[in-house]
């Protein structure tokens, strides 16, 4: 009951249908939902990305080795703690006897997997061509093999038959429908079968010299992770491979950091806007209560005790706010979950979340210092509100020193920033860049406000209505230039999110379009290319251009050996690469140096354009001479240009490339990409039959993670950008609101002096459009700038000039803007005009 | 629309106010502020109207710029029946007519001086607003403070301006509110010397609510308002027996 009475009592709660209030609260309100809802979205979504991306490891690190790993590395992995599992994989013939006696034979990679085989990830399998697949916790059973559905075709494969793996004999127990950790590897052409670990030797297929892949997987905690790895690292030659998250892996580690990246940098800034919008309705309110405190000092109320009551009072605001922000956080996260489960099956797991801890304290702090950092100062002034002012009828309380404003809300604001995980250096880079900005921004308005009023106001009929805005405008600059200021900061501050989202989400798209090929043609012989063109037209598989193929060695640079040039341990020196020529650069890939054929001139002839990154390890460049060998025979080649090309794109890309007709002596095979659905797979038994040399790579449950992943990752900027936009939008009504007094106050003036109701709309209405459009070129200018550097700083990728935001946003923000400040003010006109004469401003 | 220019012929009442009610409803009753008032100003008349705080002296002013409705009764303005004309075009005939003086100056704090007398002109969409209000401000004195905001300027000062504004679209009637309510007693002498100035030299009808006696007295004649009703007319140029009654008002509303 007490309680209720000191509500009641409280200043605050009296005030609570005082506009600038109410703001105020909101601000908190949602500053608080930003800053939750973001810490806990990217923490789930940091760990379902992480979980995505350690099933496609089969485990959270992975060891590759040509050779058996040592039985002492895998127990010092268990007395560490670490769960291990193992693997290997050979390719090798099988054969399929029928009971009738006959025989049918095929090359085939088989994995042999352990007990513990999958640690991450999901291996489907499934008993019959028709039945659904089932996730299984390990492989089969010793005795046993799953196998891929194309086999069955491949092999003329009936249900009792046998297949025979070397020397033993397996029982068919199954389809196998999908492993974990089957990547974007070329080795893996051929179909593949499963057989348990136990059952290896009995095969006597792997001898010594045989080429087998031997994996170990570990699960386990990261601190016991990274002493294994600090352990074992040391001990691997350059043939054996220690893999992470990151490892192998491009399209979703890049994916991954980026997401991250953004959604700290828009968190922050949906934050900062929210207190930008604290700032200014903290103020406004502020200023309001000149009055009330006259009043009460009169009443003989001490300033210093008067301004203690306000300050808890606000604190408690800010609790509540932060509360209530904190609950519609968790609200909105679990709507997320909800909506995004079917979309998303990697969030399976996650089912429903309370928002962490940390970001409820990490909000309410926010909200403190934001409040107090910015309502202080102007606080700070109501202590010299003389009670006389009572007698004296109204005069506003000055505003606070802007020095004294910024400098505690910047102080504030670096505290925290730092507070957030930032170290001093980037709180003051932010800090200064902002300063910046705002410090251009003034300067721009002012010299735009100038030529306005110099220029073209005087040749603007006198009395119309755009007149008498851009006059207003122009004459109460000081007012004008704030407003254009904080408006111009916040859409500018939407813009960067805007912007940069469409370029992250564009290209990822462009990377993985619907109809990403998820699905290659290796193998191809020259003379099986028409016949092969004609059935995947007959299929109706719709393929990437036959990009020839032939495979040679890298063996001197300019006439240096490449095992004294390079010392460096690069992969692709150690295998044949895959060269081709062509004539037309491929589609996403760009030259960075040099010349591509046509423009190359004279040296096109003996030409080669190396891809840059190998090129950087090789420490090769435009003019260096390379010798390949193509099956014993010799090819020289001048490097005349070098590009950088899109790995994640799934489409067939090579090292190196000739120009037409270079290689037409050497002996080559052709690839190509597709895209095929799921429903379509058996076409792939079609090709299997027709061209049993052709191998077929099987991707689309790669593709189809990666598009979830990038879905995922999509979804959040997006929610995020809801949180910016509504954030933006509190700046924006709380400046309106702050300017809604003046407005009044003028608008009944104008009144008494003959002017019209539609006239008063009209202004208002324009002037909000004014400053919305002045401020939204401004922003976007700005904003065109900051993302360059965020690009090239953050997120990679080249500068474009974004025509659709410029076609749409300065025109979309001035009608909103106008809209909303007509809304907010739209009363205003019919504000009876006898309050003008009884002082009494505030009605309407 | 446009208002018809009513011939303006000088014998025609610059305000003719008949049988005037106003009552507003307050908590579901209806609270009469004003009851049968009748009053007519002649052109280029100064008119004091006079009575204790609360007693309707606003109410009525407001009624007579047509800032109000009137409940019953009617009101002439320049010829104009206030009754039957919309929101806006009473407006418009404000534009045309009427300037205002009040007593919290209502300057907008945004513009300069000179800005703020410059308004009446460009709204009603004349040239050379700057020029006029220049040499207005010139002849007012305020020469120095053309460019200078609201908040840099004393009281007086404020209220000069206020009156450059109300005069500037030369009005043919000036209504006051209380003007020297918010200024010491020589301040607000200047500001009335200057009121009774346009009155005499542009024949500007003057309609002035006030406490002051001796403000009350300069006018040609005094209206008194007594609990909402017209309670008796003095005018200062033929003698009556109620003046000492008036006085009586004047100094009860001036303490109240
Ligand atoms: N809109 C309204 N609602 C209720 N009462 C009103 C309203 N307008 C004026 N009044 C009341 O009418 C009376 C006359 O007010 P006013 O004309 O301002 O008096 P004066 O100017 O003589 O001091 C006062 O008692 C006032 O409270
Ligand atoms: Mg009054």
């Amino acid at each position: 009951m007490s309680l209720l009475k000191q509500m009641r009592g409280s200043v605050l709660w009296r005030q609570r249908h005082q506009f600038s209030l109410r703001i105020l609260f909101s601000a908190i309100v949602v500053a608080s939902l930003a800053l939750v809802s973001i810490t806990s979205i990217s923490a789930i979504l940091s760990k379902s990305l992480v979980g995505a991306s350690t099933t496609f490891l089969a485990g959270d690190r992975q060891l590759t080795s040509p050779r058996k790993i040592p039985e002492n590395w895998l127990d010092k992995a268990s007395s560490l703690g670490l769960e291990v599992a193992q693997s290997a994989e050979f390719s090798t013939m099988v054969s399929r006897k029928s009971q009738d006696g006959s025989a049918t034979f095929q090359l085939v990679t088989v994995k042999a997997v352990g007990d513990r085989y999958p640690l991450k990830g999901e291996l489907l399998k499934s008993d019959s061509v028709d039945d659904v697949a089932v996730s299984q916790l390990s492989g089969p059973e010793q005795g046993g093999l799953w196998m891929q559905a194309r086999l069955h075709g491949l092999l003329g494969f009936q249900q009792a038959d046998k297949i025979t793996i070397g020397v033993k004999e397996f029982s068919y127990e199954g389809i196998l429908n999908q492993e974990p950790d089957v990547g974007f590897q070329f080795s893996s052409f051929s179909p593949r079968l499963m057989i348990h670990m136990g059952d290896l030797a009995k095969t006597e297929v792997v001898q010594p010299g045989s080429r087998v892949k031997w994996q170990a997987y570990f699960v386990g905690s990261p601190s016991a992770l990274l002493e294994y790895e600090a352990w074992v690292s040391p001990k691997l030659d350059s043939s054996q491979k220690w893999l992470g998250l990151r490892e192998g892996r491009p399209a979703i580690s890049d994916a991954l950091d980026k997401a991250e990246r953004y959604l700290l940098l828009g968190g922050s800034l949906a934050v900062l806007l929210a207190a930008l919008a604290i700032a200014i309705s903290s103020r406004q309110f502020a200023q309001e209560q000149t009055n009330y405190v006259a009043i009460t000092k009169a009443l003989g109320m001490r300033g210093d005790s008067l301004l203690q009551r306000y300050l808890k009072e606000l604190v408690v605001l800010a609790l509540l706010g932060v509360g209530i922000g904190w609950l519609f956080a968790a609200a909105a996260i679990n709507a997320w979950l909800f909506l995004m489960r079917d979309a998303l099956p990697s969030l399976e797991s996650v089912s429903s979340v309370m928002p962490p801890f940390r970001s409820l304290s990490l909000s309410m702090v926010t909200a403190l210092v934001f409040l107090v950092a910015f309502c202080l100062p102007q606080l700070a002034m109501l202590r010299r509100v003389a009670p006389m002012r009572v007698l004296r009828g109204a005069q506003q309380l000055p505003l606070a020193r802007r020095g004294a404003t910024l400098l505690t809300a910047g102080l504030g604001s670096a505290g925290l920033l730092y507070w957030y995980g930032g170290s001093w250096l980037t709180v003051g880079i932010l800090m200064l860049g902002l300063l910046l900005i705002a410090l251009v921004v003034v300067a721009l308005h002012r010299l735009v406000l100038e030529v306005v009023q110099t220029i073209w106001v005087p040749k603007m009929e006198a009395g119309s209505a755009l007149k008498l805005t851009l006059q207003r405008v122009t004459r109460q600059r000081s007012e004008s230039l704030t407003q254009l200021t904080v408006f111009t900061v916040a859409i500018f501050l939407f813009a960067v999110l805007l912007l940069t989202r469409t370029g992250l989400i564009d290209e990822w798209k462009s990377q993985l379009p619907d109809n990403a090929p998820n699905h290659f043609l290796i193998n191809i012989s020259p003379n099986e290319l028409e016949s092969i063109e004609s059935l995947l037209t007959e299929l109706s598989i719709d393929s990437s251009a036959l990009y020839p193929m032939a495979r040679g060695r890298l063996t001197h640079i300019n006439g240096m050996d490449v095992k004294v040039a390079v010392t460096k341990d690069v992969g692709a020196l150690n295998r044949e690469l895959n060269l081709s020529w062509a004539a037309q650069l491929p589609e996403d890939n760009v030259v960075l140096e040099g010349a591509w054929w046509p423009d190359a001139g004279r040296d096109a002839a003996g030409g080669v354009s190396i891809e840059s990154e190998l090129a950087g390890k090789l420490n090769v460049a435009l003019g260096d001479n390379l010798l390949f060998n193509l099956g014993g025979r010799e090819i020289a080649a001048r490097v005349t240009s070098i590009r950088s090309v899109e790995w994640d794109s799934m489409r067939p890309n090579f090292y190196m490339l000739f120009p037409e007709g270079a290689l037409d002596s050497f002996p080559a095979t052709y690839i190509t990409s597709f895209f095929l659905a799921k429903s379509d797979k058996d076409k792939l038994n079609a090709i299997a039959e027709q061209f049993p040399t052709v191998s077929v790579l099987e991707l689309d449950d790669l593709v189809m993670k990666i598009k979830s992943i990038v879905a995922q990752v999509t979804s959040v900027i997006e929610l995020l950008l809801v949180f910016v936009f509504i954030s933006t939008l509190l700046v924006l009504m709380a400046l309106v609101a702050a300017s809604r007094k003046r407005r009044v106050q003028e608008a009944l003036l104008f009144r008494t002096m003959g002017a019209k109701a539609a006239l008063l709309h009209r202004i208002q209405f324009y002037e909000f459009g004014v400053l919305g459009l002045m401020s939204s070129v401004v922003a976007l200018a700005a904003a065109e700038v900051a993302v360059y550097v965020l690009k090239s700083q953050l997120f990679g990728g080249a500068f474009l000039l974004n025509w659709q935001a410029w076609a749409l946003l300065p025109v979309s923000t001035a009608l909103l803007l106008a809209l909303f400040g007509y809304l907010q003010t739209r009363r205003i006109p019919t504000v009876p005009p006898m309050n003008v004469l009884r002082s009494n401003l505030d009605a309407g | 629309m446009s208002i018809p220019k009513v011939s303006e012929k000088n014998s025609m009442p610059a305000l003719s106010v008949k049988n005037v009610s106003k009552h507003v409803a307050l908590d579901g009753r209806s609270l009469e502020i004003l009851t049968g008032i009748g009053l007519e100003i002649k052109q280029g008349e100064s008119v004091a109207i006079v009575g204790r705080s609360g007693s309707g002296k606003t109410t009525l002013l407001g009624l007579m710029a047509g800032l109000d409705t009137t409940s019953a009764g009617t009101i002439e303005l320049m010829g104009h029946q206030l009754e039957n004309l919309t929101e806006d075009e009473r407006a418009e005939l404000r534009a045309q007519y009427i300037g205002f003086v009040f007593q919290s100056f209502h300057l907008l704090p945004g513009l300069t001086a000179v800005e703020n007398v410059m308004l009446p002109l460009e709204l009603l969409k004349q040239e050379g607003a700057e020029e006029k209000a220049v040499e207005l401000l010139n002849s007012l004195g305020l020469g120095e403070q053309l460019s200078h905001y609201p908040q840099q300027l004393s009281g007086g000062e404020q209220q000069r301006v206020a009156l450059a504004r109300a005069v500037i679209a030369r009005p043919t009637i000036l209504f006051a509110d209380e003007p020297t309510g918010n200024l010491d007693s020589s301040t607000g002498a200047e500001i009335i010397d200057l009121l009774f100035e346009y009155n005499d030299r542009l024949n500007t009808t003057l309609v002035l609510v006030t406490h002051d006696e001796a403000l009350a007295n300069k006018c040609q004649r005094q209206v008194l308002i007594k609990d909402g009703k017209l309670v008796d007319r003095h005018s200062n140029s033929s003698e009556s027996d109620n003046d000492e009654a008036v006085a009586e008002e004047v100094l009860e509303g001036s303490i109240s």
